[in-house]
């Protein structure tokens, strides 16, 4: 393996726990925010929605990069 | 069976066995107390006058060592500096060009500027990490006696508690009543307060050193040398108007550890402050060379009402989400290097505590190895932070557009496409 492929493997390995904190802070804030404004569970929902739209778009934006060097590489061949 | 005939393979099943039996007799190593808090070694070390108290915890303790060692690593490692490296030099100069091909790799010719960052990121976690493997972290300190452990408790369920609890403290003596009354203060209910110090004991393994000397080390210890703290209670515990008075076996101290030392990324402080000033810089890069208002535009994006009512509200939802996730970078940033630490601490007492002498090793390496990946993950994850926020926004947009060009499509790793082009 060469030093391409393992800078690939460090940007997988932190992508775990960039989905759960999106995710996490996504609900946090919306349940703050409920709390303050006394609208429980709507905006606890909306944050929720927020946070999985989040991290799916920020896990797309790291591996996008990859997946298209990989499919450029097909193309090649 | 083939297994038993092989000379080797049986000395290692011997061997476990062996140190099993050892372990579970002689050599029983008692459950540590684990807590997620980093442990404090005293409020009063460093006085800041009106402005609080510093709570001086063990991983800033430790932090400062790990500060100090690379200090004096510096410091031999320059003293005698040769055109032809030798020795520390050369280990040291090997690590940092190791560093500088792994930023330029990521960000390009241009991203040397992240280097100093990304590898102070990178040597300070790592120093940290490895460090506190070495014998001595998390196993020597000083007690912190039952008594003292019930006062933290209930000095906790003071400030809680409805009505508040006022505490009188004394010396192997504590007063709980539930106002200034004279009155209530003889009729506090011991039953109430009993049953606080039994569940603030009870769950936990206190240790039982001699009393000698001001040091102490984790006791390696018979079955003799701990007892949980109901026992504690039970025995040496006596209630009496509101009163209650601690005592110790003869000549001995029953308590907990307090570690000198614990690895500073096992503290969430430590971590939530790399964290911030990962992220402070990525913004500070990324606002210095866009300008404020164009990086502004990433998070807060009306460029797209122009083409468009449609396109407009989808960009301007991306831009939310862009700050969203940039909040999450932070958190999942703290989160990750705690946690990988924390668990590593937390396997290596239990595997101490199940299996002392022959499973540890094993884990002591993959221990090295973790705090390796984690201190690479964190400056790795920096410097691609900083890449992508010095990259325009449009760069991004119109993926479909762009096939044709590899690298200004693969702003994040221009280096890498280049080399990559350049090979094939």
């Amino acid at each position: 393996m060469d030093r391409r492929q393992w800078l690939d493997i460090f940007r997988l390995l932190g992508l775990g726990w960039y989905v759960v904190t999106a995710i996490g802070v996504g609900v946090a804030a919306g349940i703050f925010i409920d709390r303050w404004a006394d609208t429980t569970p709507i905006l606890t929902l909306v944050g929720l929605a927020l946070g999985i739209l989040a991290a799916f778009w920020g896990m797309l934006r790291m591996v996008s990069p990859l997946l298209k060097r990989d499919t450029d590489r097909k193309e090649d061949r | 069976m083939g297994l038993f005939r092989r000379p080797k393979i049986l000395l290692a099943i011997g061997l476990v066995i062996v140190s099993l039996v050892i372990s579970h007799t002689i050599l029983r190593f008692p459950f540590p107390f684990i807590s997620i808090k980093p442990e404090n070694l005293g409020k009063e070390l460093i006085p800041l006058g009106p402005i609080g108290d510093f709570n001086l915890t063990n991983t800033i303790f430790s932090s400062w060592v790990a500060i100090a060692v690379i200090f004096i690593l510096a410091y031999f490692t320059t003293r005698k500096l040769g055109l032809v490296p030798r020795g520390l030099q050369n280990f040291v100069e090997a690590v940092l060009s190791w560093l500088l091909g792994l930023v330029d790799s990521i960000a390009g010719p241009k991203g040397r500027r992240f280097f100093p960052l990304v590898a102070t990121i990178f040597i300070f976690v790592l120093v940290n990490n490895w460090m506190s493997l070495l014998p001595g972290f998390a196993t020597v300190g000083k007690i912190e006696s039952a008594e003292e452990v019930v006062h933290h408790v209930i000095e906790e369920k003071a400030e809680e508690a409805e009505p508040h609890l006022t505490l009188v403290e004394a010396e192997h003596e504590l007063e709980v009543f539930l106002e200034w009354n004279e009155s209530e203060r003889t009729e506090a209910p011991t039953e109430h307060v009993g049953k606080q110090i039994y569940t603030a004991l009870e769950d936990r393994e206190l240790h039982i050193w001699d009393e000698v000397g001001t040091f102490r080390v984790m006791p390696f210890a018979m079955h003799e040398q701990s007892m949980t703290g109901a026992e504690y209670a039970d025995e040496y515990i006596h209630f009496e108007d509101g009163h209650i008075e601690f005592s110790e076996p003869e000549g001995q101290d029953v308590g907990l550890l307090i570690p000198f030392f614990r690895n500073a990324n096992t503290g969430l402080n430590t971590t939530l402050a790399i964290a911030l000033i990962a992220m402070f810089f990525v913004e500070f890069w990324g606002i210095r060379s866009l300008g404020l208002f164009r990086y502004a535009g990433k998070f807060l994006n009306f460029s797209g009402f122009r083409k468009g009512i449609t396109t407009g509200f989808i960009d301007f939802f991306v831009g939310i989400l862009e700050g969203i996730s940039e909040i999450a970078r932070v958190i999942s940033f703290t989160f990750r290097l705690f946690g990988n630490m924390f668990a590593g601490e937390i396997l290596l007492f239990v595997m101490m505590f199940l299996i002392p002498l022959a499973l540890v090793v094993p884990f002591y390496g993959l221990e090295l190895f973790v705090g390796f990946i984690q201190a690479t993950i964190f400056a790795v994850l920096t410097l691609m932070f900083a890449a992508i926020a010095v990259t325009a926004h449009d760069d991004h947009g119109d993926h479909s557009e762009q096939t044709g060009e590899a690298a200004p499509a693969n702003p994040e790793t221009p280096a890498v496409e280049e080399a990559r082009e350049g090979t094939q």
